[in-house]
Order: C-alpha cells, then structure tokens, then sequence
C-alpha cells in the first residue's frame, strides 16, 4: 500500500512546469523613453555653461520629478489612464532605469489625438508617506508645508551679478500663503496646489494589436525659465519652495517644457524558453 | 541554607540572584541528596485520555521527551524542533524560530502548552511565534502530530505540537525538591541559567522556577558576524490541590520576557515582549464505569510586543516603532466515557483572540539646514476579534487486530475589528467588509493493523479546516512573509481545508531495532497566498520593501513527501538513530508578474510551480556508544542536507545549497543527582544557512546557520 502513495507522489511530481500566455486582446503596449535636453542638447550635469533668458549662467546637478495619471485621448473620444498597476512615475537624470517607463497597461489598439500626463502628483494621491523607499521617498515635502512630495527638484548653481556661484534648488511642490511678508511656517493660512496638466503637442499617433510603441519624451530645461515668464536667479534666490509667487511662475513656465518626438515602432514578441522566462526583442 | 536564602532574596537582580543561588546549591544540595529521597505517590493521576496514545500510533506522531534536552546546546524550542523528521524552521535571528511541519507554516500549525492553553504573538512578523514564549528549560515532553488528526484541542489544520511544561507532582511524605542549570555556548557567549524547586506532600504541591538566557552575536562558518544577540528572562510558579483520590485542581502561571532581541531578516528589532501566561484546570478521573471522566481548563495569556528600526541604517530617514497587544483567552470542558474498550471523548472549547497595535513612523528631512519632522501613526490591527466555538467528539476502539480512532469536530469562527482603513479601488474592494463567520466541519479516522509478528500498518485519512487568523485577516501594511512585500490583509478570506491521507509501515526487528516509514499526501483547498497589489491602489509602508502583497485564497495546492526513521534497541550498549524526510509542495496555477528594467510589465501563470518556503530532502545519522553503565555517552551526529533547487518560480524564491554538518556530543551523569554534557556543534565550521532562513534586510544574502559552537551544561537535581 506504501507503494499507492509512492505511485501518486510521483504522477504529481512528474508533472510538467509549463507557462500560460495570456487572453489575447486587442491592444499595445507604450514606453516612454525620457531624455533631459537643454537648448535642444543631451543635458551635460555639472557643466556650468547654460545660459538662461535672464542671462544667468547656470549648471545643473539633479533633475529629479514625478509625472502621474498620463491618459491617452483616443479619436473616438475615449480615454486610457496608465493606472493598472502604477499610476505616479519617479523620473531621475541620473537613475537610468527611471528613464525608461514601460507600461503595465495594456493600450487598447486604435487612432489617438494626444497623450496627457500631470506634472507632479494630484492633490488626491500627494500624501505624505506613500513613498518610504529610496528614491522616491527623498523627495519628501515637509508636512509643515503642505506635506507630500516634491513635484520637481532641479538643483544646481548659477553665477550672481557678482560672479559668485551660488547653489540653487529649484524645487516644486505645494505652495503656502503666509501672513504678512515673512516665510515663518506659523504664519502659513493656506497651501496651493501647484501641480498641472501638460499636454503634449503633436502626440496623435496609432497602435495596432500587439505592437509596441516607444516615445521619446523630453523635458526642456531651458524652458523652465522662459515663456511666460523670465526667471532670474538673481531676482528669485537660490531656493523658491517657501516663495509660492516664485512656484507659480515655474507653474506657469511648464506649459511648454515637454514635447515628444522620434516615435519607435517595435512588437513585442514573447519566447519562452527552457526556462520559461520572457525575453523581449525588438523587430 | 536558610541563611543564605535570606541573604540572596535581598538582592533585586534576578541574574544576579540566579547566579549565586546556582553556586550555593551546588554547594550546599549535596546536604539534601542524601537526605531525602524522591518519593512520589502509588497512584500516578494521569492526563487526560490520550486517545492517540503513542503505543497505538496511528497518526504520525513524534514524541520528545525532556532527556533530549540535557545533551545539546538548546536556547530556542523553535531550534531544537528542527531536529525532528520533516520539522524545519524560519530562522530570523538567534532565537524565536518559527517551526515548520511538513511544510505548513505559521497558523497551519497549531502550538498549544499544557493540551489547551494558546497564545497569540504580539508580532506581525512573528518574532514571537508561539514556541518563543515557552523557555525549553521548563518542557517536559512535546508531541508533533503531522496532519489534522488530533482535533480535542482546537482546530487543527495542518499539524499540531504539543507542549507539555513541567507540572508539581504530589508526594507521599512532605518533600522538597531542586534543580539548578547553567548552560554555556562559545561563538556567541551565550549563557542560560535555570533553576527550580518542586516539593508538597500528598495533597498540596507546588513547583516555582526562574531562568535567564543571555545570547550575543554569532559568527558564521564563513566569518561573517551576524547581529543576533538576545536576552531572555522567565518564571512560573505552579501549584497543584489534591481534593480526594480522584479530583484534582491545578493552577499555573508563566511569565515570559524577552529584550533587545535583534533580528538581522527583519526590518525591526524586538525591544521587549512581555508574556504572561495562567491557566486553571480541574480533572476528575475514574469517576464511573461508563462516565470516566472530566477535564475543564481555562486559561488567560497576554503578549505586549514593542519593536523598532533603531538600530538599523533606515533610521536614518524614517524611524519605525510598533507595539502590538495581543490576549488570549479561553477554555474546555471534556467528558470521556467508556464501554467495554471502546472509548469516546467529547467535549466544548471556546478561543477568543484580541489584538490592537500600531506603528509610529518619524520620517526627518533636513532642507536648507533646518530640519523637519513629520510624524505618521497607523494601525497595525485595530481592536482585532477572533472568536472560535467548537464541539467535537473522538472514538477509541479495537476491532480483532485493528485498533481504529475517528474524531468529528465542528467550529464556529466569527471575526471583526474596529478598522476604519478601507480600500476600495475602481469598484474593486480590497479591505472594506471587516466582519466575517464560518462554520467549519473538521474529522479524521485512522486504523493501526498487525499484519504479522512486530509489523504494523497504519492508514489515516483526515479534514482539517482552518478560519483566517487575525494576521491573514487584518494586517495592515508589514512584510510578515518571507518575500520582502508589506502584507495586506483581507477580511473576506475563505478558511482553509486539509485533506489528508498517511500510510505508515512500522516494523521490529528484534535485536536490530526498529523502522519506521510515513507518507503523505495533503490536498489544501482555498490555501492561503499572498498575491501582489498594484502600487497604483496602495504603496509599502515599509523600507526596503519591493511593494504590497495581499493575503488570498489559492482554489488548491498539494503538498506531498514522507519521513523515514530506524532507532537500534535501547537495551543496547551502542545506539544509532537514523532519519530522512522530504516535503513537496505544488502550486498548480500560480501567477508570476513579468519584470523588465525594474518594472512590472505583465503577468503570466506557471503551472505547477513549487510551493514557497518548503524545505529540502534531509537526513540524520545518530552513533552512541553507553560507557560504565550508562553513565558516560558519547555522540556523533551527523546531519545532511539537500539542496533545494526546487523553487518557487513565481514567487522568486532563490536556490539553496545543500550542506552536511557533524556534532559531537559528550553526556556523563555520574549520579543522578548531577549530570554534565558538552560537545562540538558544527564542528568543520562550515558555512551553511537552511532553506527556510530568511534574508539580511536589504541584501540577497540569506542569514547564516552559526559557525562552530563549543558548549557546556551542567545540572544538578536533588
């Protein structure tokens, strides 16, 4: 009798391992392939050669920010928002693989007019501990102001009209209304949220079923000083999250920072292998 | 004596006070040796019956006595456990390890002191399983039963272990009894101090004993030092009443604490657990010739569990602390009746749980030269309820030359907390509907047959069904399981059914000893998994976490495998004990989530992936030899184990080497009144960690298995 359960342990064991594809569905897969220009070039850190439209000479040492809630506007006017599985990206110059977003989402095959994304995190999800982990989390935004996470930090240094560099944080987040003219935190009454749409010109495109298309998204630096409005360092200082006029006009200047370009066309064929993993190529 | 007994209680340090009576009775006992004789009463009252006793064994059962304490280093139950055919463990730290039986774990485990008293640990990420608030030094035997087959205790689903704590015994003339143990291990320099007095007469005893363990850190086979250090204090005083020849009354009560207990696999360090434990029982045997006999217990045990990240790098940024207030609380009322050899127990128990906590999180930004604070609280578990009523019933019978045993068990479960979190996503509701009720059907039958001279067969086949504990329930955000995710609980969890079957073969052969051989086969409908949540509908609450896994129901999983075991007769002057086990289990669907540069793209399904955290195939070989009579014995033990290559896939689970490790074990008793034991654990210093071990927070590395171990024990009884 030992051996029954022997005989039933082995056609168990014997089983083979075998992987399910999913349901196929009509849709493609979106990777957003984030690039930071400055002046129409690849951003060089540290290089204290850009000029803004003040003329401020200025250099750049961090780029870090959160875009969330990107929705494509479909021609026939539905919506897709990127929230199956995340919904707010952390974006780094210098973390590589914060780069280069590759959606969880499946895109339903079709014709679309645009891509939008908020640059920051809405009002509804900026809550203060939700990122405990590094990166993210040390883009905290201190509770006493207004609590969350830092839309944006570009940090750096630029030249004053003395010639002295000076650091600058050019950090964007939740604004606060003081009483009087001072910046002491007893004084604050309200907190405005500074977070906004963009939404990206000349992003109509079309998917087909099982395709996988790559965006390049760039973010231009040097617009965040112009249009609208000209931003001097030397007017504004070197650290702007306490000084909300200085956070609304960087609000303002964001319209036209992104723009998107060199759309990839690839498919993503799935092989399972000897060892049942994905390998991903492109066509 | 009495003297120095005065002098000794002045001083208010327990150590201290442990150290020097431990010193003086090794001085002054032999006094007493020779003056007294230990003389228990004629009439030994026994436990409850024990319808599973082991010499019918029809279940898979595995009985340790007390005596296979003395010889070995033991600090930790949870450790000495993993000795034992098919029981592994889950090594967090030094101590507190979480036994694992044939591949259930945690909650499909049911522990239980005493045939009924129960404790909830305080800690989310179980740094304090059941087995850590019962000190080793204080056990007199414990019983595994592999599989749902025992079911007088509470429901049991996957397997129950069975400690039984030394209890006051009644003497004929007015007696006073002693014990005194010190234990010392090198590597750690850790040091385990007990001692004990028993004494009473015929119808008033009593036991009271204290102890203290004091562990460091431990350096690996490979060099490596590992931040384990503990420190452990406790004691019980019990007193027991003889009302007439056959009613007896027994109350006990345990304290149990632990402090600064580090863990290096987990995200926190124990500051403190605190565990108070009483429980009251009154037995009346031999009352008739159809009603036998009566048991009621009740009982009450606390645990206030505090933990922190002080000590570790994340604290940096963000500091962690949770505490968490744990009771339990229940009873049993047990009737036995008798006709001819027939037996049937029935019975009514009732468990009620309660657990509150809450986690502080203090995350400090410096922006600009100023530092900011910002200040979280959350709730681990909010008022937590878990209550559980059940009746059950076992019968006893033999039938020509088959001795046959079933038991039916039926629970009510009902659960709730005072939560206010709730999750509800796009319509999907994650944690919302707090309140749940089940009405579980447990039972189990099993037949022992003679097939020829010595030769048995055994065959059982048994349900167990397990409600959700209050962990799988309500957990808020911790990483509980092994895979570095915080877990979220789901209130709306199916309990868990275990069906299974055991064939066993036990044989002797007689002047060679015997063999016995186990296999199993568990099908686990509704078996609990975690399964990953989006971070677009809730985020870790926990560094160095990779996202939130939520507690759900897998439709059915398998587990299968066997133990083995051979023991030379005892009357013997050499000795070998043999063993060798395996566990198997089988996921059939289970979902693995695609990931590509850091991040997760898709998902597919692996058909019949391994089960996480099941040990590998392992064997031991056990050689004596008894010198002047008995009385000096040495031991080699050899323990080998298998890589486990057979991994969960979709969960990630890394390989595991597979290693052998060599003991060597000295035991001299010269008189039984002292007795010393020292020995050699890993003695080629091989670098080695188990297969369930968990990882060093932020790294891949798995904690090792300690290096080599110099020990000593001495006892001294009278």
């Amino acid at each position: 009798m030992a051996l029954v359960l022997i005989i039933i342990t082995g056609i168990l064991l014997s089983c083979n391992k075998k992987t399910e594809e999913p349901a196929a569905v009509p849709s493609g897969k979106v990777i957003f392939s984030i690039q930071h220009m400055v002046n129409g070039t690849p951003l060089h850190e540290n290089d204290l050669s850009y000029t803004n439209e003040a003329g401020n000479q200025y250099l750049i040492s961090d780029v870090k920010y959160f875009i969330s809630d990107i929705t494509f506007y479909k021609h026939d006017g539905s919506t897709t928002l990127i929230h199956q599985w995340k919904d707010i990206f952390y974006i780094e110059e210098d973390i590589p693989a914060t780069k280069t977003i590759q959606f969880f989402d499946p895109l339903p095959a079709g014709a679309y007019d645009s891509i939008n994304f908020i640059f920051g995190i809405s009002e509804s999800k900026n809550k203060s501990f939700m990122f405990v982990n590094p990166p993210e989390v040390n883009m905290a935004w201190p509770e006493v102001l207004g609590g969350g996470y830092h839309y944006m930090m570009i940090d750096g240094k630029w030249k004053d009209t003395a010639g002295i560099t000076q650091p600058f944080n050019f950090h964007l987040g939740i604004g606060q209304l003081y009483h009087g003219n001072t910046s002491n935190t007893d004084s604050i009454y309200a907190f405005v949220q500074n977070y906004f749409t963009v939404s990206l010109p000349g992003s109509a495109f079309t998917i087909q079923d099982g395709e996988t298309k790559t965006f390049n998204l760039q973010m231009n630096i040097e617009s965040w000083f112009k249009s609208p409005h000209t931003f001097d360092f030397n007017h504004w200082g070197g650290a702007i999250m306490q000084n909300q006029n200085a956070m609304q006009m960087v609000k303002e200047n964001g319209w036209d920072v992104f723009s998107i370009s060199g759309k990839k066309h690839c498919r993503l064929v799935k092989v399972i292998n000897d060892s049942k993993r994905e390998v991903l190529s492109r066509q | 004596m009495k003297d120095a007994m005065i002098n000794i209680t002045a001083k208010p340090s327990v150590r201290c006070f442990i150290c020097r009576l431990a010193v003086l009775s090794f001085i002054f006992l032999p006094c007493f040796v020779f003056a007294q004789e230990r003389r228990h009463i004629d009439t030994v009252i026994l436990s409850e019956v024990e319808v599973y006793a082991k010499k019918v064994s029809i279940y898979p059962i595995e009985p340790i006595l007390i005596k296979d304490f003395n010889f070995q280093p033991v600090h930790d139950l949870g450790d000495f456990l993993r000795q034992q055919p098919n029981v592994s463990g889950i090594r967090k730290g030094g101590v507190a390890i979480d036994p694992v039986v044939r591949g259930f774990k945690y909650s499909q485990v049911s522990v239980l002191l005493n045939n009924g008293v129960k404790i909830e640990g305080g800690c989310p990420n179980r740094m304090d399983p059941v087995v850590s608030h019962v000190e080793n030094e204080e056990i007199s035997k414990i019983e595994v039963i592999k599989g749902p087959y025992v079911l007088k205790y509470g429901p049991v689903m996957g397997a129950l272990i069975n400690i039984q704590t030394t209890q006051p015994e009644s003497f004929t003339q007015p007696s006073i009894h002693g014990k005194v143990l010190f234990g010392f291990e090198s590597n750690w320099n850790g040091q385990r101090e007990h001692i004990e007095l028993s004494g009473g007469n015929k119808d008033v005893y009593f036991r009271a004993s204290a102890g203290y363990k004091g562990y460091g850190s431990y350096t690996a086979g490979n060099g490596e030092l590992f931040s384990t250090s503990f420190r452990k204090s406790y004691a019980t005083v019990d007193a027991g009443f003889r009302i007439n020849e056959n009613h007896r009354f027994m109350i006990n009560y345990t304290y149990d604490q632990g402090n600064n207990v580090q863990f290096p696999a987990l995200p926190m360090d124990e500051q403190l657990d605190r565990t108070n434990i009483t429980s009251l029982n009154y037995e009346a045997l031999n009352l008739g010739k159809t009603f036998n006999s009566l048991q009621v217990q009740g009982y009450f045990s606390s645990v206030h569990h505090v933990m922190d990240n002080f000590n570790r790098p994340s604290a940096q940024t963000m500091q962690a602390v949770t505490t968490v207030d744990a009771w339990n609380a229940g009873g049993k009322l047990v009737g036995s009746w008798k006709a001819g050899d027939k037996t049937i127990l029935t019975g009514i128990d009732f468990e009620h749980i309660y657990k509150d906590g809450q986690k502080q999180m203090t995350m400090k930004m410096v922006m600009a030269g100023d530092t900011f604070t910002s200040v979280k609280f959350a709730n681990v578990f909010n008022r937590a309820l878990w209550n559980n009523a059940g009746l059950f019933s076992e019968f006893q019978s033999r039938f020509g030359t088959i001795d046959f045993t079933a038991a039916l068990r039926l629970d009510y479960n009902q659960s709730n907390s005072a939560d206010t979190f709730k999750l509800v996503k796009d319509g999907v509701s994650w944690f919302d509907n707090l309140n749940s009720n089940y009405l579980n059907f447990s039972f189990n039958a099993g037949i022992k047959k003679k097939l020829v001279q010595e030769f048995y067969l055994t065959a059982s086949l048994g349900l167990g069904t397990r409600s959700p504990s209050i962990l799988e329930r309500y957990i808020k955000l911790m990483p509980v399981q092994f895979d570095s995710y915080d877990y979220l609980g789901d209130p709306q969890l199916k309990p868990e059914q275990n069906y299974q079957f055991d064939l066993g073969l036990d044989y002797y052969l007689p002047g060679l000893g015997s063999l016995t051989a186990n296999g199993f086969l568990s099908l686990v409908h509704n078996y609990i998994l975690g399964k990953i949540i989006p971070p677009s509908v809730i985020k870790p609450s926990t560094q160095g976490v990779l996202g939130v896994k939520q507690f759900s129901n897998v439709d059915l999983v398998w587990l299968t495998g066997f133990e083995f075991s051979f023991q030379s007769p005892s009357q013997k002057k050499w000795g070998i004990m043999a063993t060798a086990a395996a566990t198997f289990g089988t996921n059939p669907a289970a979902v693995k989530y695609l990931i590509a540069n850091g991040q997760v793209t898709g998902e597919e399904t692996v058909n019949n992936d391994p089960l996480p955290e099941i040990p590998p195939l392992e064997g031991s070989v056990q050689f004596l030899y008894k010198f002047l009579k008995q009385k000096l014995v040495p031991r080699v033990i050899i323990r080998l184990v298998n890589a486990q290559n057979r991994v969960s896939e979709a969960y990630g689970e890394q390989k595991t080497p597979g290693f052998v490790t060599a003991a060597f074990a000295l035991s001299y008793a010269p008189c039984q009144y002292f007795s010393v034991s020292a020995g050699v654990e890993n003695i080629l210093d091989n670098p080695y960690y188990e297969h369930l071990n968990r990882r060093i927070v932020g790294s891949s590395e798995k904690l090792y298995e300690p290096g080599r171990v110099l020990y000593i024990n001495l006892m001294m009884q009278f």
